[in-house]
């Protein structure tokens, strides 16, 4: 044995270390090419700041002989032109809409959905401010004859305003610092004029560190100042940032303090850490990684709040954020849709996102042959078509359960009503249709996938033909379930005889077998192809007879007029009285020895026959006492004895 | 107080409207630039001779101390800094304004009325502005701005009230917009056009360049009237500023509780009026002229026996205006004394200008509905 082991305790050391060697290579090449790669990019930064203030000062020599030249005077002239123009037609447009933004202000909200409503209007006005503000100062840019670089400049300047008000107007919208019925945003009041300016704040950080430095490169022709410039901003944003998170989560701890706090996930901690390898990628130059970072932190944040922020608008239908429960049992079906939606657009603008970043040839890829990008494509069309799918069944399953709901509440032993018939077809209806969209999404899918469908129906065609004679009791129950049905023969609730033992209330309706409640408690299911002959006895109408006897000595006709004057009680008995089809009477029916026999009948809703005899006897046996009549007894038995002959 | 403050705000008024005339005039003479230099100063006559004959400086002289003193006098005598934006941009335009200007007005009128050879036509100004003192040429054209915006902010509240305003507003407007936009064009055409004299023209370079000798001759003296004037005015800035601070501070526990229609409460102190105390605490209130006693649209009603001062003349020519009945108060005259006052607003917060204009066509529509405004 230990002569064959020897070479194949060789083999796989050899093969061991062959591996470990190349891993090792492999590994080498690519910290020395990431380390040369970062070494590259940290030598150009400290360039960068190197030569950045020899290109500050040269750029503060342009300017001076700007001023003497006069280009400069010229410039900031047509600047304050433009100030005027823009500027003064906001404020006249403001003299006219400040009005009705005030009456939209002071609306009270009354739903989170008005507030949208409200927000989208208050948007219109503040954006129509700003709009026009840039048409018109950018109409009047492009009639000014401007020294040349110094258009560029008033573009950045522009844009910068604009950016940094356009955003400043859509926080302020959101989060509505001093009306928090119009709040879009579960914010506190006390934390909102804070989120408005701080994002006041980052935005023109970072608007200034995206325009500033290409302008610096374009006109200043300074790049190392742009890069220095660039480094400086991007430090401020991380460290805002980071000032933003730590202020956001300690205002909460300290909310929370008065109750005791659970562990949570630590959102403050990942976010400062994403935060900071983002800002480190991004100075080590892994620009691109930077962004695919940014881009799936933005897009799991925006996955893990989705549904706080969507059900934050329909608050007051799903409850209130504290009433946990109703938001959980009975949530309702559009915003179950909007957070699908939602999630879905999140992921395919993350996926966009992506794709943008990572500069990926999407038009390449779609006429070209690769078949791994042909192959995630179909992936692509395949997760669609579940989404749309998957809206489809949420929606037709909330349908379904608002209209049971609406219905009744679903006992079987509860009085019927006229909805049964929906209540025993509905859930049916559901099953089946879950399994339709199933089958229907996989056959799909698969056919979307370039699997040829058209053989697996031909097959599943076979197979279940073999499957059909192999289960005929099975088809059969199937089918005569079907029928039935169809044909309304039961439903739940209802009780229902077939053959002698076979009863029961009809619980639960199935593909297969229905299941009854026998009155005394067991549970039957029975297979649809066993039922037979139904005899449902819930259905319509149904009458019930009953005897009593009487001595001979009383007045037939007496005691019919009595009778009918209890039916007649009966239905005006306010609990009874409507059930009853055909008040009670009763006749003389049999005479017999000793006794008479009157016969009861009455016609009432089915299932209530029972309580109404009872009600019936009762009230019968009161009126006979009063009159002195007592019930037909066995009494004293006369006894012929025949006298035997005389002697 | 030794006028009433119906005087002081007509006086206010006028002088400032006199000032705005003034400097439109002199912003035309500027647009003129587009014509060409020549043309600025032939009718440089017509246009500013009124303001330079000495009666007419000396017009405008007390017209700008007055509107000025006036300005800051009524920031002096605020109870808060609870402004409407509108307000604020006023104030603060109207501070920046001397500062600004002063450089202007001493370099070229006290120069010339001190020096009979001093030639201080637009040929040497646009030269000065354009080639040797550029950063002084930002500093006007800023002021231009800051000027016009004020004087135009101003006249526009005031005229905004008037009935005729809506005929108004079509004539007005344009003018408003047109003549700064103007004077900052022909300042830059006329700019271009003295750049290139200077560089052909040799003899009048020369001429500029005495000019400006005497100008450095003279800079001591002018250095110190304006170390002077800075030193006033900034005085008096520090003042008025230093007036409202300390009554803010000596009043900031004289706490006073407003309740208002609708349920809302507010704190303000004593001597505050009641609008102030809205905007201090972020209550909706309809106030179209800000707190000038001028539109009555901040109307309130308050009980008869309200810890409220009495009704001052301004106040009441506006109630009488608008018809008011007996019980009702403007918000912004009506000035808290110590005991809570409970107010309930007459208009509803989003009016504009025309139930100024129109008092009684809004409250007949308004009363009907009017809900409490949360």
């Amino acid at each position: 044995m230990r002569p064959w082991l020897i070479p194949l305790a060789g083999a796989i050391a050899g093969t061991a270390s062959s591996t470990a060697s190349a891993d090792e290579f492999g590994l080498q090449r690519l910290t020395g090419l990431a380390s040369a790669y970062v070494s590259t990019n940290l030598e150009a930064l400290r360039n960068d700041f190197a030569l950045a203030l020899s290109e500050a000062q040269q750029l503060g020599a342009a300017i001076a002989a700007a001023l003497s030249d006069g280009t400069a005077v010229r410039s900031v002239t047509f600047a304050l032109i433009l100030v005027v123009v823009g500027a003064g037609l906001e404020w006249l447009y403001w003299t006219f809409a400040a009005a009705p933004l005030r009456a939209i202000i002071n609306t009270m909200a009354t739903t989170p959905r008005h507030a949208v409503g409200l927000a989208l209007r208050r948007l219109g006005y503040l954006g129509f401010g700003v709009m026009l503000f840039t048409a018109s100062t950018v109409g009047a840019a492009l009639i000014l004859p401007w020294p040349p670089n110094v258009d560029a400049l008033v573009i950045t300047a522009t844009a910068l305003v604009v950016a940094v008000r356009s955003t400043w107007i859509i926080a302020d919208v959101v989060v509505s610092p001093h009306h928090p019925s119009l709040r879009l945003a579960a914010i506190q009041s006390y934390r909102s004029t804070f989120v408005v300016s701080g994002v006041a704040w980052l935005t023109v950080l970072a608007a200034t560190a995206l325009l500033v430095p290409q302008l610096l490169t374009t006109v200043g022709s300074a790049s190392h100042l742009a890069g220095a410039v660039r480094v400086g901003m991007g430090g401020l944003v991380t460290v805002s940032l980071l000032a933003a998170v730590r202020i956001a989560s300690r205002r909460e701890d300290g909310r929370d303090n008065e109750r005791r706090r659970r562990p949570r996930f630590p959102k403050a901690l990942i976010a400062s850490f994403v935060i900071v390898a983002t800002a480190i990628l991004a100075l080590l130059g892994g620009g691109r990684t930077a962004a695919v970072l940014v881009d799936i932190a933005i897009v799991a944040a925006l996955l893990g709040a989705s549904k706080r922020i969507v059900f934050f608008f329909w608050r007051d239908a799903t409850g209130s954020d504290d009433d946990k429960t109703a938001t959980e049992t009975s949530p309702d079906m559009l915003p179950v849709i909007v957070l699908a939606v939602v999630r879905f657009a999140t992921l395919v603008a993350g996926a966009a996102g992506l794709i943008l970043i990572m500069q990926v040839p999407l038009a390449e890829l779609t006429s070209g042959s690769n078949p791994f990008a042909q192959f995630a494509l179909q992936v692509a069309d395949t997760v669609a078509l579940g989404f749309v799918v998957y809206l489809g069944w949420i929606a037709i399953r909330f349908a379904i359960d608002r209209r049971l709901r609406q219905l009744a509440p679903l006992d079987p032993h509860s009085p019927a009503t006229e909805n049964t018939r929906l209540l025993t077809l509905l859930p049916l209806l559901r099953t089946t249709l879950a399994i339709v969209f199933v089958t229907l999404f996989a056959l799909s899918a698969l056919w979307t996938l370039g699997v040829q469908i058209a053989p697996l129906l031909a097959g599943a065609g076979i197979f279940g033909l073999a499957i059909g004679f192999g289960a005929q009791t099975l088809v059969r129950d199937v089918i005569s379930g079907v029928f039935f049905l169809i044909e309304d023969v039961f439903r739940i609730g209802e009780y229902i005889e077939s053959g002698a033992t076979t009863k029961g209330t009809v619980e639960h309706i199935s593909f297969r077998t229905v299941a009854l409640r026998h009155h005394n408690g067991p549970l039957t299911f029975v297979p649809y192809g066993l039922l037979g002959t139904v005899r449902n006895d819930s259905r319509d109408w149904v009458i019930d007879k009953f005897n009593i006897p009487l001595p001979l000595s009383v007045d037939s006709e007496k005691i019919r007029r009595m009778i009918k004057g209890i039916g007649e009680d009966l239905t005006l008995d306010p609990e009874l009285g409507p059930l009853i089809r055909e008040p009670l009477k009763g006749k003389l029916y049999r005479v017999d020895p000793g006794v008479k026999i009157f016969r009861c009948k009455f016609m009432t809703a089915p299932g209530c026959q029972f309580d109404l005899r009872t009600a019936a006897l009762k009230k019968i046996e009161a009126a006979l006492a009063e009159a002195g009549i007592s019930f037909a007894s066995a009494g004293p038995e006369t006894i012929f004895v025949r006298k035997a002959p005389d002697p | 107080m030794l006028f009433s403050r119906l005087i002081v705000r007509r006086i206010r008024l006028g002088s400032g409207l006199f000032l705005l005339l003034f400097v439109a005039g002199h912003l035309c003479n500027l647009a003129l630039g587009l014509v060409s230099v020549d043309a600025m100063e032939r009718w440089r006559g017509a246009l500013l001779m009124p303001w330079q004959t000495s009666f007419g400086q000396a017009l405008l002289l007390a017209a700008a101390i007055v509107h000025a003193s006036l300005g800051l006098a009524s920031l002096a005598s605020r109870h808060s800094l609870a402004m409407s934006r509108t307000d604020w941009v006023q104030l603060l335009l109207g501070l920046a304004t001397p500062p600004l200007l002063l450089n202007h007005v001493v370099g070229l009128q006290v120069t010339s009325d001190l020096v009979a050879r001093f030639r201080a036509d637009y040929g040497y100004v646009l030269a000065v502005y354009w080639r040797y003192a550029p950063l002084f040429a930002l500093q006007q054209l800023l002021v231009v701005v800051v000027v016009w915006a004020h004087g135009t902010i101003g006249l526009h509240s005031t005229l905004v009230l008037k009935r005729a305003w809506p005929r108004l507003a079509p004539i007005v407007i344009p003018i408003l917009f047109a003549i700064p936009i103007l004077a900052l064009l022909g300042f830059a055409h006329a700019g271009e056009a003295v750049l290139a004299r200077l560089a052909t023209d040799a003899d009048w370079r020369e001429l500029i360049e005495q000019n400006l000798l005497i100008r450095q001759e003279m800079g001591y003296r002018l250095g110190v009237i304006q170390a002077g004037v800075f030193l006033v005015y900034g005085v008096a800035v520090a003042a008025a500023v230093g007036v409202l601070a300390a009554r803010i501070l000596r009043r900031r526990r004289m706490r006073v509780m407003v309740s208002y229609d609708g349920g809302l409460d507010a704190v303000g102190r004593v001597g505050m009026s009641v609008l102030e105390v809205s905007r201090a605490n972020g209550i909706p209130h309809a106030s179209v002229c800000g707190g000038r006693a001028r539109c009555g649209t901040c109307r309130i009603t308050v009980p008869g026996d309200a810890d409220i001062d009495a009704p001052a003349e301004a106040e009441l020519a506006t109630l009488r205006r608008v018809q008011a009945p007996a019980d009702a108060r403007l918000a912004c005259q009506a000035h808290l004394q110590g005991r809570p006052v409970s107010v309930k607003r007459v208009y509803p917060v989003f009016v504009d200008a025309e139930a100024a204009r129109e008092p009684g066509s809004w409250l007949e529509e308004i009363e009907s509905d009017l809900e409490p405004v949360p």
